[in-house]
């Protein structure tokens, strides 16, 4: 394992984390499919041309090995017995209150973030990790008028289960 | 960007994230470059164990046999190279860092060639014994100098066959199986989505 990944994995990690669970809603399915993700984006590496940000290669990578291994555990029956993870790293900060009002709405949009289909739901997450119209579009093959459409739309979506919820 | 979007975007980082485990990342590597290394490696051997096998046990071959082995070798090297080229995906060819609409389009073209695999070594299992039988007649009834040789192998070859050839074809059976539901459920998954 070359440093360069390990500085990759240190900046990218959180961000990795989170396309897992925007697919994953069980935290043991999460932690395997961010190692699955990790695996794949390390193996992706020496393939990287530099033809868009890292950022954008990374999360395109990401989402492809998400893609597969949600299609393949939609159907398989799962063991929670078989395996141990850590404490996720937490973000909060603030009062005690302040943390369970932002643990609250951090559910709240994983909920509603996880209701939405496949596509918009990429697209989505991708624009709340701060990528253009133009990369996402590169990423999910579709023109960026189409990223556009779609994130309205998914956006709206979200804003009304959010404030339903 | 509207305020409600900025609020989602600020929700959306401060979530809680896990951390990647090397070690297992590590062993997860090691295991799945070993995995395909030892699938070309079989099929290489596949290939390579007629002249091995011609070199460390050299002994008198008729014209016949001679001609009958080496073809059989050529098709054993061109079938070598055909499962090569239908697991360039799982070799690594695979390009993960294609677009998701791509990359769908491979995995599904990848459990397809999967089938194919499983499927063509199963009706292999069919016509393995046949070429066996033919080559055995034809060296009987041809220039074989010494028939009760002959027949001994033959048996001990169709033995092997009777063996070996049904559990082949039981384990490409289950394979052909496993992928066929793979893939119904990707295209499900991917129709719905």
């Amino acid at each position: 394992m070359n440093t360069d990944f390990n500085a990759i994995v240190s900046e990218y990690g959180p961000l990795l984390s989170r396309v897992a669970s925007s697919y994953e809603a069980n935290q043991h399915l999460q932690q395997e499919l961010l190692q699955e993700i990790s695996l794949a984006v390390w193996q992706s590496l020496k393939a990287f041309k530099g033809e868009s940000s890292l950022k954008t290669y990374i999360l395109r990578v990401a989402h492809n090995k998400a893609v597969t291994h949600v299609a393949y555990h939609a159907k398989q029956p799962f063991n929670e017995s078989y395996c141990e993870i850590e404490n996720p790293q937490s973000n909060n900060i603030g009062s005690p209150e302040n943390q369970l009002a932002q643990q609250s709405d951090v559910a709240k949009l994983l909920k509603a973030v996880r209701k939405l289909p496949v596509q918009s739901r990429q697209i989505v997450t991708m624009s709340m990790e701060g990528l253009g119209y133009q990369d996402i579009a590169d990423v999910c093959g579709i023109s960026s008028v189409n990223v556009g459409v779609i994130l309205n739309r998914a956006k709206k979506s979200l804003m009304e289960t959010f404030h339903h919820e | 960007m509207s305020n409600d979007n900025f609020d989602l975007d600020k929700i959306w980082q401060q979530q809680d994230v896990t951390q990647v485990d090397f070690h297992l990342l590590k062993r997860q590597w090691w295991l799945m470059r070993t995995k395909q290394y030892v699938y070309i490696l079989m099929d290489a051997l596949a290939a390579i164990a007629m002249p091995i096998a011609i070199y460390f046990f050299p002994r008198k071959m008729s014209t016949f046999e001679t001609i009958w082995l080496w073809s059989v070798f050529l098709l054993v090297v061109v079938w070598f190279f055909y499962l090569l080229w239908l697991r360039r995906f799982s070799l690594g060819f695979k390009s993960e860092s294609a677009s998701t609409t791509d990359f769908i389009e491979r995995v599904k073209l990848q459990y397809k060639q999967n089938i194919k695999i499983a499927h063509v070594n199963k009706v292999l299992c069919f016509y393995t014994p046949l070429v066996f039988v033919c080559f055995f007649l034809f060296a009987y009834f041809g220039d074989s100098s010494n028939q009760q040789v002959l027949l001994r192998k033959a048996k001990l070859m169709l033995l092997f066959n009777a063996i070996c050839l049904p559990l082949i074809w039981f384990w490409m059976h289950k394979r052909e199986q496993k992928f066929k539901g793979l893939l119904a459920d990707f295209e499900a998954h991917w129709d719905r989505a």
